[in-house]
């Protein structure tokens, strides 16, 4: 298991103005069956209240993200952010994660592989606070290739918790965009106990992050109003990211979506 | 499909055309730039209005900001060294308040900026934020092009890597502050004039 005080590139940074962080890197199984794939955890745990960046940051920062080093004919899978939140200034608002942050990816081992193989992963990560301070972390583990899956028990309340904040699927939830002259609306329904929405558009250029997303009631759900961004070369076909609701008691749960957005016919 | 979403989002919002589509560069790029007069690490008090007549570019720059020094390990005073020579005033921007990362006093703008081989015309200490809020900068390093009429040419990023970390990746990158110059001289349509500013928030 590979865990690393991550490399602050503090070139120009006093050490009292970049923060504590420390990532590893953990599979869920010892040992793991050729062709099969099996999901390993980034845990990155930064001192608060710095944030590091979801894949799409926002106003400013740059998206977290891990170089793979893997045996040939092993493949990765795409990278699983949980639910994001905003970090807004002046500058801007920006998308990331604070306190203990973990992703997930799968990884599929070659259909020969045999032996033990080691899993590589280079975490390379902004923090940022009022200071930005750039990071990498290179990290590796080992697992075994066996005819059966064998799960690590120890690492279970880690891949529970990452399982936890990562976004759901949208079942159950009645769903639809349209595009309006400057903005889109999104219409959500399926969800009681509502209190806040908020949409994360995976992409960038798509919505204008520091505006407001102002909710309307309607009749068995809401209607969310995305400002489209100022930097939007034509208008989106679709929208793709996360809704993140909050309900009346201040939990929030987010839902991945990807709407086809309905024009004026 | 349709029928659906006709009912569900009600038929009020499907009245507004996307009108607003075609009519978007031209707002973009008959812009005015907005007057400003403040003061510079050489110690006189800069305005837009003393460059009228001459391209002026803007650089937003927060020393300690990785995108900057990213910039700066080259690209930045590159880019700067040939606009000079081509007679365009560069007036590098510190919108970092007191304080706050990358803010500078006048004589750590200087030797900073010498240290890095730089060449602005001059460093603008907006500590106050004023400039870098009329001009809606958000991250550093984003950049602004100004024609000699005043215009605003070009507000937005850098370049269109906003993740590139090597300087190969820096190399393969489109550089629009470059882009909308050279065609603003051939009298051409800026094709980028607006582009998603990239890197540090601004620590107004």
């Amino acid at each position: 298991m590979g865990v690393l005080e991550a490399a602050i590139l503090a070139t120009v940074l006093s050490a009292s103005q970049a923060p504590k962080v420390s990532v590893s890197l953990t599979p869920e199984a010892r040992s793991v069956v050729p062709g099969q794939p099996f999901t390993v955890a980034i845990r990155i745990d930064l001192e608060r209240p710095w944030h590091v960046y979801w894949r799409n940051p926002g106003d400013s920062g740059v998206p977290t993200i891990v170089e793979w080093r893997l045996p040939k004919g092993w493949k990765a899978g795409p990278l699983q952010f949980p639910v994001p939140k905003r970090f807004g200034s002046e500058g801007g608002t920006a998308y990331g994660h604070d306190g203990e942050i973990v992703l997930l990816a799968q990884i599929t081992p070659d259909a020969k592989a045999t032996g033990t193989a080691k899993v590589g992963a280079n975490v390379l990560f902004l923090a940022c606070l009022e200071a930005c301070v750039p990071g990498e972390a290179p990290l590796e583990a080992s697992v075994r290739l066996g005819p059966s899956p064998l799960v690590d028990q120890t690492a279970k309340p880690l891949f529970d918790r990452a399982r936890k904040a990562l976004p759901s699927t949208a079942r159950g939830l009645s769903t639809a965009a349209l595009a309006e002259s400057d903005a889109y609306a999104m219409r959500v329904g399926g969800l009681s106990d509502m209190k806040e929405a908020y949409f994360y558009s995976d992409e960038p250029n798509v919505i204008s992050n520091a505006a407001s997303q102002p909710l309307e009631a309607i009749d068995g759900g809401f209607t969310l109003r995305l400002a489209r961004s100022e930097y939007a070369k034509k208008p989106a076909a679709r929208l793709t990211g996360v809704l993140a609701v909050t309900d009346a008691a201040g939990k929030t749960r987010g839902y991945q979506l990807d709407l086809a957005i309905a024009r004026r016919p | 499909m349709k029928k659906t979403l006709l009912s569900m989002l009600g038929l009020a919002t499907l009245g507004i055309a996307l009108s607003a589509w075609a009519t978007q560069d031209d707002t973009a790029t008959s812009k005015m730039a907005p007057e400003f007069s403040v003061a510079s690490s050489s110690g006189k008090d800069i305005s837009l209005g003393q460059f009228k007549g001459k391209y002026v570019v803007l650089e937003w720059w927060n020393h300690q900001c990785p995108f900057v020094v990213r910039h700066y390990g080259g690209n930045m005073q590159a880019l700067q060294k040939q606009m000079k020579d081509d007679g365009v005033v560069w007036l590098t921007v510190c919108s970092s308040a007191p304080g706050k990362q990358g803010h500078v006093s006048v004589e750590q703008a200087n030797e900073i900026m010498k240290e890095n081989g730089g060449s602005p015309a001059f460093i603008l200490l907006d500590a106050d934020g004023k400039v870098g809020k009329l001009f809606g900068a958000k991250t550093t390093p984003q950049m602004v092009l100004i024609s000699p009429k005043g215009e605003v040419l070009y507000n937005g990023g850098i370049d269109n890597a906003p993740n590139a970390r090597t300087k190969e990746d820096m190399a393969q990158a489109e550089n629009f502050v470059l882009k909308a110059y050279k065609q603003a001289k051939a009298g051409q349509p800026i094709t980028n004039p607006a582009e998603r500013p990239y890197g540090c928030g601004v620590k107004y």
